[in-house]
Formats: structure tokens, C-alpha cells, sequence
């Protein structure tokens, strides 16, 4: 196997021609949430960072974009963990294994693990945002003497939602890692942490100087996430968030995903607060 | 490159002989409006006209463009598709060709986008020079725009029955190579240009009360104006302005199949980020939902992100938003009204 650079691979006449990737494996996660697991059709590495992007396509219905949901530390092959909500999401749940999708990518910017190294990691995933984060929290337990320590605080809206569960079996036993979760909603069989997010702060040290804040999630949690971590003091320039915009070609050009001068796509998805506070419609 | 001068004649005869043979666009006038479309002699041709009713980026970057073509089945082939005919644009206002150079500086400069790099390499742009204002939308002066010295092959200049022609480009050279009748210009000709060019400037007014490079700060300073409320009040959210702006180029991307079902292709086609469903993502949340919100975003990128990315007008003065506002915003005195106003927000 010889991968091409990425650089090269990217050298086409068209900025829309996709690679074709092949659907290897397909694990049902919720009733509906679907993982993918592809590998590039010419046998390369996709050579992403974590919350990093993909334009996928099922040729002859379209193309969105989706966040990869892998690490790069993980091989080859990659994961997209993708909710039925739309023409191009149903057509990929139809997909056999073995079929070709089209992607183009990874795109846009990813989470800055350089300065999270030798730093406090604080993840903090709402509903959907776990799905880029895990490619973060695979990256950083890959890689887990380079970090401080590292924590992640997840919520969903009721138990049955959450992903990645047999993964987050794992977490939660691991010494090296301070895994806690909460659900809006308790079922019957729900023994944890009660209400929004921000509630598995209450019994959370966070030093300000030594911790970098990681949050994806709905607008509304940004809202008061940001406040709480603000509030203990971490400053502006580094609390990441990675925002969800549509985005029809990925590089700049559409202008779907513009928030005020800031195209999110090539710009983000990855920004700091201190970039994003001034834009107003970035919903903070 | 050396100028030339042509007597008008000769240039029409020029224009019927180059239309026979090859394809000339050039602004015509259909109806109450202008456009540019193919003709097929020179006297076709409109001969006062105000900016054509869409601007000629839509040889660059038309309505609907096919990116890609596909065929499914057990193995899937795709290439890309470089739709890129030969064509000769004849006419193209100062304005535009500076919309044009923005839209080069963003194509192909920045995205190396290899459909619309295609395109340019096969399109000889001829721009006209204006010599007086076309109407009280125009604000190309206040723009900067007016004067153009450079992105275009051939630069004519009407002086009466004689057309002074700048050569911008080996490719203007060389397609006026073929034409008879014209000589190289001399002292005297240069002279007569400068003339025009001064009655030109004494003709034209600044529109604006700040200078382009100002509307940055300007819209950077007013986002807080209730001005936005206003006109989102009275904006209809039809498009009308980004259809017609040299300027705007956003779009959306989508395939269609053809009646096999085993082949088709993917396209890009014109959006406008004055409609609802722009900024809409899959959850069905929207990011710019408020008319405010949208009028004011449209505003500001061409006044303030295009130039602030760029460096360069994001907004050519032409008007042409203004003329197809069905609710006559124009952004003359959205800019002016900014301006006026003391503090950060404007009084209703």
C-alpha cells in the first residue's frame, strides 16, 4: 500500500470529482443512527484530523457532508456515524455492504490537538455532537501520555439515544479517563445522572489555565456550556467548538455555511469562542 | 501592447465577419430590457444601454452547470465534466469586468475551481468604456469601478466614428490582428481618449457619501442598525438581486438521473442566500432565518466580506439589484443612510 500525498490526491480538474470509498461494514446503533465504515477505493489512507469533514455521495441522489467519526490513529479505514434524516441518508441506509459511495475530503479544520497536548482535555458532547468527538476521544486515548487529563461529559435526551455505547463501556472503566453522563429524560432503567450538561459540572474541577474545552453540540447547549466554562475561568481563545452549518461544496465557494465573513466549511468547522463571539449568527 | 484605433465601420464589419464564423455575444435589446446573447451581425447590437438585465458572469458561471457525469451499476464511473464553449463577449461595461476580475480572484486564484478556469480560458472578453452615467442607480464612480486597466483583451472606447481599442492581452492582440481598417494609435488618438475620459469624469457624480474602501468599517460599525429591521420589513425574499448581481455567485449542487436509472450527472445551479431555506440545515434548523437577518447579510458581503477576504469591490455599482428590486432597495441609501446616522443605530 502506498498512499498517495494528499496534496496530489487533491490535484483534479474538478474540485466535485469525489474518490470512491467502499462500504465495509454497517452497524445499526439506534433506530436511527447508522455507523458506516468505508475504505478508500484506492487503497490510501484518508489521512484526516480529528473533526474533520467528508462530502458523501450517493451518486445520482447527492451529497452532504458528515463528520468523520473515526481517528486517523485507527488505520485505513474510517467511520461515519449518520443519522436517517434526509434523501441522501435514507439512499446510504439502502446501501449493501460492498457498495461505493463517493467522497470528497477530509475537508475544513479540524479539532487543534497540538495545543491540547500535555493539557487538560475537557469533551463535552451534546446528542449528535458525540459523533465528530469520538474521533477525538479515540485520538486521545490513542495517544494518552501526550495529554493531561482528560475528560469527557456527555448528554442526550433520553437513554435510548445514546451512541456508541459498547465504546463508552470501555471509557467508563478506564483509570486514565473521566467519563460522565447525563440524560434530559430519564426510562426505568436509567440509573445515572439526570438533566442538562451542564448539571456534570457541579462536581468538576476545571484549572482554568491547563484545561482546553472541546464542545459539539446544539446551539442551545453552546449557549450555556460556554457560559459554564467561562465561568471557571478558561480563556476565550481556548474553548473549541466545531459548528454544524449546510454546506453544499465544501471548499468556500457555495455559501451556504457563511456565518458573517467566516465560511465554516474551509474556516471551521473547528473554531475558538474568541473567533466566533463577535459573528452574530453564529448563535452563541 | 500597442492601442489601436479603427474606424466604426470597419469595426462592424469586423463584428459580421468574427459572428459568421465564430460565437459573438453582445448586449441586444429584447423588449424593455438588454441582455447579452449570441448575434449574428453587428447591428444587433444595442447601442446605448444600461447594465444588461443579468450580467455577463453568466458565461462563467451560468445558471446551471453540469460538474459531473456518473453511470451506476457494478462499477460506478464518473468523471468531470468541463462544459466550456468558445465565446467572444462583446460590450462588457467597466463594472462588470471588474465583477469578472473579483469572480477570476476567487475562482480560480483561490478554489482552482477547474469548471470555471475551463470556461475563462475560452471566453475573449471585450469591454466598451462608459462615458456617461446610465442611470441614478449606478454608483460606479463611488466604486471605483468605472475606470477599468486591466482583465479584459480588448478595451473599445466610442469617440464618435472612430473607436480607440486597448489591447489588454495577446488574445485581444491576435483577434485584432484579423481586422482591417485599423492602425496604430498616434499622439493624436491618445489625446482625443484623454479628452473623452475627462468629459467622462466631469459627467459622472459620486452616489456615495463614503469612499468603497470605507464601506467595511461602515457595515462593521452599523450591525446593530434598526435600518436592518427595516428593510427586512420590506424585503420580499424573491432573489431578484442576487440574480442579477455580477457579483453573487453562490449556488447549489444536486444530481439528476436520467430515465435508465443507470446514468446521470451532478450540477451546480444559481441559489440566493435571500431565500429561507439557504442557511437550513438537515435538522431543519435555520441559521438566518429573520428577512433582517438575510437583507443585511447580502449587504454586508458586498460591501464588507467579499472585500475583506479578497481585497477587492464586492459590489461593482451597477445598480442592477436596485433596478430589479420589486420594493426599491437600493443599496445607494442603505449605504448612505448608514452613514448618516451619528451613533450605531438608525432611528425608524
Amino acid at each position: 500500500m502506498n498512499p498517495l500525498p494528499l496534496a496530489e490526491r487533491r490535484l483534479k480538474p474538478s474540485p466535485f470529482l469525489p474518490d470512491l470509498a467502499e462500504i465495509i461494514r454497517k452497524d445499526r446503533l439506534t433506530a436511527t443512527e447508522t455507523l458506516y465504515r468505508l475504505r478508500l477505493a484506492d487503497g490510501s489512507e484518508l489521512g484526516h484530523t480529528p473533526g474533520q469533514f467528508l462530502e458523501v455521495s450517493v451518486l445520482g441522489i447527492g451529497e452532504a457532508p458528515f463528520s468523520i467519526s473515526s481517528s486517523p490513529t485507527r488505520g485505513e479505514a474510517f467511520e461515519l456515524c449518520i443519522r436517517r434524516v434526509g434523501d441522501v441518508t435514507k439512499a446510504l441506509e439502502r446501501l449493501e455492504l460492498g457498495s461505493m459511495v463517493g467522497v470528497r475530503g477530509p475537508l475544513g479544520r479540524g479539532f487543534p490537538l497540538s495545543t491540547m497536548r500535555k493539557q487538560n482535555v475537557l469533551v463535552i458532547a451534546g446528542g449528535l455532537g458525540i459523533v465528530p468527538l469520538r474521533s477525538l476521544i479515540t485520538n486521545l486515548i490513542d495517544e494518552r501520555d501526550d495529554f493531561d487529563d482528560v475528560t469527557i461529559l456527555y448528554g442526550c435526551k433520553n437513554p435510548g439515544e445514546m451512541l456508541f455505547k459498547d465504546e463508552i463501556a470501555q471509557w467508563v472503566t478506564r483509570d486514565d479517563v473521566d467519563f460522565r453522563v447525563t440524560t434530559d429524560i430519564a426510562d426505568p432503567g436509567w440509573k445515572g445522572n439526570v438533566g442538562p450538561v451542564t448539571t456534570l459540572f457541579r462536581r468538576l474541577e476545571v484549572h482554568p489555565a491547563r484545561t482546553v474545552p472541546v464542545m459539539v453540540g446544539p446551539p442551545v447547549m453552546f449557549k450555556h456550556v460556554v457560559k459554564q466554562v467561562l465561568a471557571c475561568g478558561v480563556p476565550e481563545d481556548r474553548i473549541v467548538l466545531s459548528l454544524e452549518r449546510r454546506m453544499k461544496c465544501g471548499i468556500g465557494e457555495c455559501g451556504h455555511c457563511q456565518i458573517n465573513g467566516v465560511y465554516v466549511c474551509q474556516d471551521g468547522p473547528v473554531f475558538t469562542y474568541a473567533e466566533l463571539k463577535r459573528l452574530e449568527e453564529a448563535m452563541l | 501592447m500597442l492601442d489601436r484605433m479603427v474606424p466604426k465601420a470597419d469595426l462592424n464589419r469586423f463584428i459580421d465577419r468574427l459572428a459568421s464564423e465564430q460565437t459573438v455575444a453582445a448586449p441586444v435589446a429584447e423588449g424593455p430590457s438588454i441582455r447579452f446573447q449570441a448575434i449574428r451581425a453587428a447591428h444587433e447590437i444595442a447601442e446605448h444601454y444600461l447594465p444588461t438585465a443579468l450580467p455577463p458572469s453568466k458565461y462563467l458561471l451560468p445558471v446551471k452547470e453540469t460538474l459531473l457525469q456518473f453511470r451506476l451499476g457494478e462499477h460506478i464511473e464518473m468523471e468531470p465534466v468541463l462544459e466550456a464553449p468558445e465565446v467572444i463577449v462583446f460590450g462588457i461595461r467597466p463594472c462588470d469586468l471588474h465583477a469578472l476580475a473579483l469572480l477570476d480572484a476567487i475562482f480560480i486564484d483561490d478554489k482552482h475551481d477547474g469548471h470555471y478556469a475551463a470556461r475563462r480560458r475560452r471566453i475573449t472578453l471585450v469591454g466598451m468604456e462608459c462615458l456617461e452615467p446610465c442611470d441614478d442607480r449606478c454608483f460606479c464612480h463611488s466604486m471605483e469601478t468605472l475606470e477599468v486597466h486591466a482583465n479584459y483583451d480588448l478595451l473599445l472606447t466610442d469617440l464618435g466614428d472612430d473607436v480607440y481599442v486597448a489591447v489588454g492581452s495577446p488574445k485581444g492582440r491576435d483577434l485584432f490582428a484579423g481586422l482591417t481598417g485599423a492602425r496604430e494609435a498616434l499622439y493624436e488618438d491618445r489625446t482625443r481618449l484623454r479628452r473623452a475620459h475627462e468629459a467622462r469624469d466631469a459627467a459622472f457624480t459620486p452616489r456615495l457619501d463614503v469612499s468603497f474602501d470605507q464601506l467595511p468599517g461602515l457595515l462593521a460599525e452599523s450591525a446593530d442598525s434598526l435600518l436592518w429591521d427595516v428593510l427586512g420589513e420590506k424585503c420580499l425574499s424573491c432573489g431578484a438581486c442576487t440574480n442579477v448581481c455580477p457579483t453573487c455567485y453562490c449556488f447549489d449542487v444536486g444530481d439528476e438521473l436520467d430515465l435508465d436509472l443507470a446514468t446521470g450527472r451532478r450540477y451546480r445551479t444559481w441559489d440566493s442566500c435571500q431565500l429561507d431555506a439557504f442557511a437550513m440545515v438537515g435538522t431543519g434548523e435555520s441559521f438566518r432565518k429573520p428577512r433582517a437577518m438575510r437583507v443585511k447579510h447580502r449587504l454586508n458581503r458586498k460591501g464588507r466580506y467579499i472585500m475583506e477576504r479578497y481585497g477587492r469591490q464586492g459590489c461593482v455599482g451597477c445598480g442592477r439589484c436596485a433596478r430589479a428590486c420589486l420594493v426599491d432597495i437600493n443599496p445607494i441609501e442603505v449605504f448612505n443612510q448608514l452613514k448618516g446616522q451619528p451613533a450605531s443605530r438608525t432611528v425608524r
